[in-house]
C-alpha cells in the first residue's frame, strides 16, 4: 500500500470518528453551529482525500452527505433523528470501505449500488430547492413514456427528436438509455468536465447542451460556477452508460426506452408557427450580419433594396402571429431607419429578441433554482466561495502543527532499543566489580560508576520520554461509546443518560486498546441487562432515563475505568441460585458466600443470569470474556452491585506494560521471575506447619486453607536435599483466582524489567509469559503461576 | 493552447481547451466581443470553456463534424449562430 493511501485511512479514520462524535453531540444540542462546521469540516476534507482515489463509492455517499450537512450549516435544514441515522449510517459505510482499502487498497465495484442508495436516502432529507442535483426529473421506472417525463426530448421538439431517432435506427438498436446529467456548481473544482464524461458515453447517438439557470450578463459571468445541463441519447447497454457515469451518480437520471418513443410527437399549430417565427428572425439577423459586417458603414441603409423584402417578411409574420407588442417594436425601428438611417436599431432589435427568447427559453426548466437564489442568496452563490471558508479552518491546524505522524511499529523498535540499552547499562555495575578486583584500579571503577550514574540518568529520561509518547488519553476509546450506548437504547427501547469523566486519563496505547473490547462488553451489559425500561423505573421512583457513568482515573500506576449505571443491580439470590443450577457451586457453598462475593460469581466461565438472550449480549460468555482479557493485561476486574441500585464494575489495569515490575526467586541455581501483581505475599513457614491433604500439601495462612507445591517439582528439578528441615520460602500467589502457595529455594529481588514474550519454537511453552535479560548478561524466565499448575 | 490574434481579431484554440483557458476566453471576448474564436484545431471543449462560449455567443470556427468539439458545439447549439466566414489559411495566422 503507497504512504499515501496510507496516510488516507489513517485520517479517514480519524475524519469518521470526529464526525460521528459530533453527530451526536449534534442531537443533543441541535443547531450547534460550532459543531456542525466541525462536523462539515470532516466530511468535506474526507470528500476530498477521497478524491485522490478512485474509490467512488466513498466519493458518492460522502458527497451527498456534505450537501446536506451543507444545508444544516446554511440553517436550510434542521437536523432530526433520521437524518443523524443516515449520516451515521454513512459513517459505518465508509467506515467499513475504509477498512476495506485497508486491507486490500483498493474498493470493491460492487458497492456502487449501496454508495447510490445511501446517497439518495441523505438527498431525500434535503429540501429540494437547495440540492444541487435534484432538479432533475425523478428516476423512472422504464414504463413512463417520455412525455409524461420532465425529460429534454419532450422540450425539445421535433427537430432533435427526429434526429435522433434517425441516428437510432442507423445503429440498428431497438432500446435506447435517454438522460439527463446535471453537474452540481462546483464541479470543476473536483475536476469534474461534464463535456468529457457526454463525449465518453458509449454509443451517444445526440445530445443536448443548456444551460441549467440563466448564465446572466457576459461582465459578472462566472465561468467556473457550472450552470450547463446535459441532455442524452444513447443507443449502448444501460449498465455501459451507468459505468460512464459511476462517479456522478446522483446527478444523472436516465432510463431505457424502446427506440420507437423517439418518435416526433406533432407540435400544436401555434408551436409551429412560433418556431417558424424564430427561424426567421435567426435567418434575418445572419442575412443582416453579412450585409453589414461589423464595422462597415453601408452607403445607404434607405437604398438598400435588400431591406425591403426583410422588413415585410417579419411583418407578415408578426401579423399571422398576432403579436402586437413586437409589430409595434418592429415598426418603430423600421421607421427610425427609413427616417435616420439609423439601420443598426434593426439588428439591435433583432438580436434583442433572440436574446430574450434564448433567457426565456433556458430560465423556463430552471424556475426552482432561480427562485431558490432569490430566497436565499447564499445558497445559489458559487460553491466555490462557499467551500473556501470551510476548508481553510481544516487545513490551518495543519500549517501551524508541528505534529508527527509516525507507526507505532517505529516506536515500538524504538521501545526495544531502549530497553537493550537499559540492559546494556545494567552491565556497567558488574563491570566495576569486576574490575574492583584489579588491584589498583580504584581510579578506574569509580570512572565506570560516575558513567554509569550519567548513562543511568539518561537512560531513565529516554525511557520516561518513550512512555509519554506511547502514552494515549482513554478518550481514544471512551469516544466510541456515546455511539454505542445511543443505538443500543434506541434498539432496546430505553433512555439511558451516558456519563462520562476522567478521559484525559492516559494509558500505554496497548493497554488502551486491549481494553475496548472488555469495555464494550461492559457497557452493553449496563444498558441490555442493568438499566430497565422507562415504566418500571417509574415505577421504581427513578428518572425515566438511566444513568450510565464511565470514570477514569490514575491509582499510582494503575488505571481504572469503572462503568457504573442506577439500573436493576445483580440480585446475589438469583446469581447463587444460577450457579448452582450450572454446577458451579454446591448449595452450601453458593449459601455461605457472602453477598458481595456471590456477585463475583458473574465473571466465572459459563454463567450468564440474563432470563432472555438477546442479540445484544448474554451468550453466557460475556463475563468470563471481559474477566479473562482483562487479567491477560495484568489488570483485575471487580463487580459491587446492590438490588434496585445499581451495579459498578472496576477494571484496574497497568498503565504500561512496557516495564514489568517481576519479583526474582531461586530454585536450584536458575533465577525465575513471577510477576508482582500475581504476588500475594511471601512467607517463611516452618517446615512443621505443612500439612497433607490426601496427595496435596497444604498450609493455614489466617484461617485459610492455602495449597503448596514445590517448586522444583513443577520445574522438574531434583528435590532439595535440604528441604524438611528449617523453614520454607513461600510464595502465596494468585493463580486461577484463588491463592497458591509455590515453595522455592530463595527470594530474590523484586525488578523493573522489559519483559518480552517468547517467540519461535518457545512460544509454545505456556508456563511462561517471557523472559528479561538482566544487566549481568543473564536471562531471568518470568513464569505463569496459572499454567504451571 | 490559447492564442490572442489582435490583428485577425481572433482568438485561436488549438488541442484541448482546459478549465483553465475558460478565464482567458471570457475576458478576451468581453474585451472584444465582436471577436472571432477559431476552433479548428480544438480538439476539446472543456465545459467551463464551452458554457462561456455559449453564454458569450461569438461567431465561431468549427472543425468538421466527427471532431467531438463539433459534436459538442452542436449540442450546445453553437453552431447556429456562428457565420460562414471565409476560411483563413493556417499558414496566413502568424
Amino acid at each position: 500500500m503507497s504512504p499515501l493511501l496510507n496516510q488516507f485511512v489513517t485520517e479517514a479514520r480519524e475524519l469518521l470518528e470526529s464526525a460521528v462524535e459530533g453527530l451526536l453531540a449534534l442531537e443533543r444540542t441541535p443547531g450547534d453551529s460550532e459543531v456542525i462546521a466541525r462536523v462539515f469540516r470532516s466530511v468535506h476534507t474526507l470528500k476530498g482525500n477521497a478524491g485522490f482515489f478512485d474509490f467512488a463509492a466513498i466519493g458518492v455517499v460522502v458527497h451527498a452527505g456534505e450537501d446536506l450537512l451543507d444545508a444544516v450549516r446554511d440553517g436550510a435544514l434542521a437536523l432530526n433523528g433520521h437524518a443523524v441515522d443516515e449520516l451515521l449510517r454513512l459513517c459505518d459505510l465508509v467506515g467499513d470501505w475504509v477498512d476495506e482499502v485497508a486491507q486490500h487498497g483498493t474498493l470493491a465495484t460492487h458497492h456502487q449500488a449501496a454508495a447510490t442508495a445511501c446517497a439518495l436516502a441523505l438527498r431525500q432529507h434535503l429540501p429540494s430547492a437547495t440540492a444541487p442535483g435534484t432538479p432533475l426529473p425523478e428516476a423512472d421506472d422504464g414504463e413512463a413514456t417520455l412525455g409524461d417525463r420532465a425529460g429534454w426530448l419532450a422540450n425539445a421538439g421535433a427537430e432533435a427528436r427526429a434526429q435522433a431517432l434517425a441516428a437510432a435506427s442507423a445503429a440498428g438498436a431497438s432500446e435506447v438509455v435517454v438522460g439527463t446529467y446535471q453537474p452540481l456548481a462546483g464541479c470543476f473544482f473536483s475536476g469534474d468536465d461534464p463535456c468529457l464524461t457526454l463525449l465518453a458515453l458509449p454509443g451517444l447517438l445526440a445530445s443536448e447542451i443548456e444551460f441549467a439557470q440563466a448564465p446572466g450578463p457576459a461582465a459578472t459571468f462566472d465561468p467556473y460556477d457550472c450552470k450547463l445541463r446535459l441532455h442524452f441519447v444513447c443507443a449502448a447497454p444501460v449498465e455501459a452508460v451507468a459505468q460512464v457515469l459511476r462517479f456522478v451518480p446522483d446527478q444523472v437520471r436516465y432510463a431505457v426506452h424502446p427506440v420507437e418513443a423517439l418518435a416526433p410527437v406533432p407540435d400544436t399549430a401555434a408551436q409551429v408557427r412560433e418556431a417558424a417565427f424564430w427561424r426567421l428572425v435567426e435567418a434575418q439577423a445572419a442575412c443582416l450580419a453579412v450585409m453589414w459586417p461589423a464595422g462597415s458603414e453601408p452607403a445607404s441603409a434607405m437604398a438598400d433594396p435588400r431591406l425591403t423584402p426583410l422588413r415585410q417578411v417579419l411583418t407578415r409574420a408578426l401579423a399571422v402571429l398576432d403579436d402586437a407588442e413586437r409589430a409595434a417594436q418592429w415598426a418603430a425601428v423600421c421607421d427610425e431607419a427609413d427616417t435616420q438611417g439609423n439601420f443598426r436599431a434593426i439588428e439591435q432589435l433583432l438580436q434583442r429578441w433572440l436574446l430574450e427568447r434564448q433567457r426565456a427559453v433556458s430560465v423556463e426548466p430552471a424556475a426552482a433554482v432561480a427562485v431558490a437564489a432569490a430566497v436565499d442568496p447564499q445558497t445559489a452563490a458559487p460553491s466555490s466561495l462557499r467551500d473556501q471558508p470551510a476548508a481553510e479552518p481544516a487545513l490551518k491546524p495543519q500549517a501551524t502543527s508541528t505534529l508527527v505522524r509516525v507507526e507505532q511499529e517505529k516506536i515500538d523498535h524504538l521501545m526495544d532499543l531502549i530497553g537493550e540499552l537499559v540492559v546494556a547499562k545494567n552491565g556497567l555495575p558488574y563491570l566495576a566489580q569486576r574490575a574492583a578486583r584489579i588491584p589498583g584500579s580504584t581510579e578506574l571503577v569509580r570512572e565506570i560508576k560516575d558513567s554509569h550514574a550519567v548513562l543511568h540518568r539518561i537512560v531513565q529520561e529516554l525511557q520516561g520520554t518513550i512512555m509519554q509518547v506511547r502514552m494515549m488519553p482513554v478518550s481514544q476509546v471512551l469516544q466510541r461509546f456515546p455511539r454505542v450506548v445511543r443505538d443500543l437504547a434506541r434498539r432496546l427501547g430505553k433512555e439511558v443518560e451516558l456519563h462520562m469523566s476522567g478521559d484525559q486519563t492516559e494509558a500505554d496505547k496497548n493497554v488502551i486498546e486491549a481494553m475496548a473490547d472488555p469495555l464494550v462488553h461492559l457497557l452493553r451489559n449496563a444498558v441490555d441487562h442493568g438499566v430497565e425500561p422507562p415504566e418500571k423505573r417509574r415505577l421504581a421512583g427513578k428518572p425515566a432515563a438511566g444513568q450510565v457513568h464511565i470514570r477514569a482515573w490514575q491509582d499510582s500506576d494503575q488505571v481504572c475505568i469503572e462503568i457504573a449505571d442506577d439500573g436493576a443491580g445483580v440480585d446475589p439470590v438469583r446469581v447463587r441460585a444460577k450457579a448452582v443450577e450450572r454446577g458451579l457451586l454446591g448449595p452450601d457453598e453458593a449459601a455461605a458466600l457472602p453477598d458481595a462475593e456471590a456477585v463475583q460469581l458473574i465473571f466465572a466461565a459459563g454463567f450468564s443470569t440474563a432470563e432472555q438472550v438477546s442479540d445484544v449480549s448474554g451468550r453466557g460468555v460475556g463475563m468470563d470474556v471481559v474477566r479473562s482479557s482483562v487479567e491477560r493485561l495484568g489488570g483485575r476486574v471487580h463487580l459491587s452491585s446492590e438490588v434496585g441500585q445499581g451495579s459498578r464494575v472496576r477494571l484496574s489495569l497497568p498503565m504500561s506494560m512496557a516495564v514489568s515490575h517481576v519479583m526474582a526467586f531461586r530454585v536450584g541455581s536458575q533465577r525465575f521471575g513471577v510477576a508482582m501483581d500475581r504476588v500475594v505475599e511471601t512467607l517463611r513457614v516452618p517446615a512443621d506447619r505443612v500439612f497433607t491433604i490426601k496427595q496435596q500439601e497444604a498450609i493455614v495462612l489466617r484461617d485459610r486453607v492455602v495449597p503448596l507445591h514445590r517448586m522444583r517439582r513443577l520445574l522438574g528439578l531434583p528435590s532439595d536435599p535440604s528441604s524438611g528441615q528449617g523453614d520454607l520460602a513461600v510464595l502465596v500467589v494468585r493463580a486461577l483466582g484463588e491463592p497458591v502457595g509455590l515453595v522455592i529455594d530463595a527470594f530474590d529481588v523484586g525488578m523493573e524489567t522489559i519483559v518480552k514474550p517468547l517467540e519461535g519454537v518457545l512460544s509454545g511453552l505456556r508456563a511462561l509469559t517471557g523472559t528479561a535479560l538482566l544487566g549481568d548478561g543473564s536471562v531471568l524466565l518470568v513464569v505463569d503461576p496459572g499454567a504451571l499448575l | 493552447m490559447i492564442e490572442t490574434l489582435n490583428d485577425l481579431q481572433l482568438l485561436r484554440i488549438d488541442g484541448a481547451a482546459t478549465v483553465e483557458d475558460a478565464e482567458l476566453v471570457l475576458s478576451t471576448l468581453v474585451a472584444h466581443p465582436d471577436w472571432r474564436v477559431d476552433l479548428r484545431e480544438c480538439s476539446h471543449l472543456h465545459a467551463a470553456v464551452l458554457q462561456t462560449l455559449m453564454c458569450l455567443r461569438p461567431c465561431l470556427w468549427l472543425p468538421s463534424p466527427p471532431s467531438p468539439v463539433a459534436v459538442l458545439a452542436k449540442a450546445a447549439g453553437l453552431a447556429a449562430l456562428a457565420d460562414a466566414p471565409t476560411p483563413i489559411a493556417l499558414d496566413d495566422v502568424p
